[in-house]
């Protein structure tokens, strides 16, 4: 995922223990980015390029569903989070066959989970981290997200600073946080609706129960800029119902997760 | 001629010329496709289990069937990994599904006979996973129980299977390294080697490795591997090992050495320089072979050749591909040379693009599918785990130790 993890573990228990849930954690973020990345031949992800416009490809289950998952935000977002790479003029551009767990990709498309891998992989770490019992956590990939197991040690929880969106941080507990940044060039993030290079300077951020939906919806807060605080459409409805909420640079800041 | 166009046919031209002395050696290197459709099943899918799957899942024409697994949590936690695999608890009931046609067994090494046994009688396809087992006893019954099984056997040393590997072994068994001066190898890297355990009664099961009792250590669970490389490049076998070993980091109660040294000797009186710790990750995991006209270095996704100054220059390495280390210039050995310069990808092809378990798990595939022999027999495992066994003993003990089989 060509960025640096790093993870506190703050609980008072038996450090030979806790060093090899730690590990646990991080083989598992190791493994995704094995899986996941479109840039090693090897990965799974390089494997279903490879078969586009060409064949279905077999994946496993744990992939099928981020794949499905992803297409969902796709439509949640109106188009401004998308995996696909290349053009999406046909309805079946990415095909998704849930009976037989495979995925087609129409000729020219190229999936990249670029937006959405990090916050996926930290969620299958965290997950390990609270199946042995860790309470009290914080995790990052690459500073832009991050997820708090607990609060620290005599705290109620993770303050989190979050410059460019406001003043003071944001208070996490058992909760994830995810912030994207369109550059300070034109041209850095581009909207996947229509190749267009977005302005420059606009931040998101986004807080919720999954760094995976945190993570792909800051992308798309990005893209959708100004236009994501309008109240009762689409992009409302979806964060209620995954338990999201919004940090954008116009709008008050959000200190419960 | 444009300049660009130049390094084009430099480029070219040296993957021609190389793979002309390379070319006969490379058909060894089987490429993972089964002719016929195979259902494998997996037996033990903790993390190598998982790294298993991962790697068939990639194989075209192989379908992970089923699973199994004594730890229901990695048991479910694999199925995840798998299209639609059933699950089951034992090998007995993977086999009694009858939904494989091909069996990986990847459970502790101290089960291997047991589970080995019961998959060879069933007449399927099985790949053991190395060292063969934790006692010379068993390290033999499994060798000759492969050897009457019926179906296609093979051992998990991957060495063998490596394109890198084999391509290094034309080389070195050609005149370009000439007469043996030593060997060295190591495996660094820095872990506890430890599996946490949501349960506390599956602790000691989880973390076998740090057992004494059943665990070979670092020079019979990791050593193994490269031994055997050794083996299969030189021919001969070590006969005796000294070793020592002590915790340097992992201070927690363990007995199991976190670092060990290892010389090896063989029959002519060669040695084998090898360490292994849990403490350090410098340099990783490598083989060197020491010649007199050059050295090998190994690095299971890439090769490299570093030829002394007097050593009779043999015209491809004018143009091969190079790499700085240090004070010394390697020529990189490249699988498939010139297939990658027809495609103007020579660059891309200097680090294998897959594991060395892939292409082990691929070969085995293969050669199930054709009835033909698979890249490591369970004889040869045998021998290597021989001397892993030897080398962890002479680490344990102290003492020098003969290398029996």
């Amino acid at each position: 995922m060509g960025t640096r993890f790093e993870l506190l573990i703050a609980d008072q228990e038996d450090p030979v223990r806790l060093r090899a849930i730690g590990e646990e954690a991080l083989g598992v973020i190791h493994d995704e980015h094995g899986r996941l990345t479109r840039f090693e031949a090897s990965s799974m992800i390089a494997q279903i390029n490879r078969g586009a416009g060409l064949h279905a490809v077999r994946v496993d289950r744990e992939l099928f569903d981020l794949l499905e998952e992803s297409e969902a935000i796709h439509r949640e977002s109106l188009g401004t989070f998308d995996i696909a790479v290349g053009t999406r003029a046909t309805a079946d551009a990415v095909s998704l066959d849930r009976t037989h767990c495979t995925v087609r990709l129409a000729s020219g498309v190229q999936l990249d989970l670029g937006a959405i891998a990090k916050g996926y992989a930290l969620d299958l770490a965290a997950s390990v981290l609270r199946e042995h019992g860790v309470r009290s956590a914080l995790l990052h990939g690459g500073t832009s997200s991050v997820i708090a197991i607990g609060a620290p040690p005599g705290g109620l929880a993770w303050g989190i600073e979050t410059p460019g969106l406001g003043p003071g941080s944001v208070a996490l507990r058992d909760a994830a946080l995810s912030v994207s940044d369109a550059g300070s060039e034109v041209g850095r993030v581009s909207d996947p609706r229509t190749s267009e290079p977005i302005a420059s300077g606009w931040r998101a951020g986004v807080t919720g129960p999954s760094a995976r939906d945190t993570d792909a919806w800051a992308t798309a807060l990005v893209v959708l800029g100004a236009s994501a605080a309008a109240p009762g459409g689409e992009v409302e409805r979806a964060f209620t119902r995954r338990g999201l909420a919004a940090i954008l640079p116009e709008l008050e800041r959000t200190s419960d997760a | 001629m444009l300049e660009h166009d130049r390094r084009e046919f430099l480029v070219r031209s040296a993957g021609g010329l190389a793979a002309m002395a390379l070319l006969p050696e490379l058909g060894l290197a089987r490429m993972p496709s089964p002719r016929a459709d195979l259902r494998v099943g997996v037996v033990g899918v903790g993390r190598h289990g998982r790294d298993v799957l991962a790697e068939i899942a990639k194989i075209e024409g192989a379908t992970i069937t089923a699973i199994a697994d004594t730890d229901e949590r990695r048991l479910a936690s694999g199925l995840r990994r798998t299209s639609g695999a059933e699950g089951f608890a034992d090998v007995g009931s993977l086999i009694s599904a009858g939904l494989t046609d091909a069996i990986v067994i990847a459970t502790p090494t101290h089960t291997h006979r047991e589970v080995a046994e019961e998959a060879f009688a069933s007449g399927q396809h099985v790949y053991v996973e190395a060292p063969l087992a934790a006692t010379l006893t068993d390290c033999k019954a499994i060798a000759a129980s492969a050897r009457s099984a019926t179906g296609v056997i093979a051992a998990g040393l991957q060495g063998r299977a490596n394109p890198v590997y084999q391509l290094a072994r034309t080389f070195f068994r050609s005149d370009s390294v000439r007469d043996l001066v030593a060997m060295r190898g190591q495996r660094h890297q820095k872990t506890s080697w430890r599996t946490p355990a949501s349960d506390p009664a599956r602790e000691r099961a989880l973390n076998w490795v740090l057992d004494p009792e059943v665990s070979l250590g670092l020079a019979g669970e990791w050593g193994t591997h490269q031994f055997d490389v050794f083996n299969w490049y030189v021919g001969r076998y070590p006969v005796k090992v000294r070793g020592n070993g002590s915790i340097r980091l992992h201070k927690d109660g363990r007995e199991i050495a976190d670092t060990i040294a290892c010389t090896l000797t063989l029959d002519d009186g060669a040695e084998l320089q090898y360490s292994a710790t849990l403490a350090n990750s410098y340099e990783g995991m490598y083989e060197v072979l020491y010649g007199t006209n050059a050295a090998i270095k190994l690095g299971w996704s890439h090769g490299w050749m570093f030829k002394e100054a007097d050593a009779p220059t043999q015209g491809w390495e004018v143009y091969a591909n190079r790499q700085q280390f240090h004070k010394d210039e390697g020529i990189t050995l490249i699988a498939g040379a010139t297939k990658l310069a027809e495609q103007g990808k020579l660059k891309q092809g200097i680090g294998l693009p897959f594991s060395s378990l892939y292409y082990a798990l691929g070969d085995w595939l293969a050669a199930a599918s054709e009835g033909s022999e698979a890249a490591c027999s369970c004889d040869e495992a045998a021998r290597a785990t021989a001397v892993g066994i030897a080398a962890n003993r002479a680490v344990v003990t102290g003492e020098e130790i003969s290398v029996e089989m």
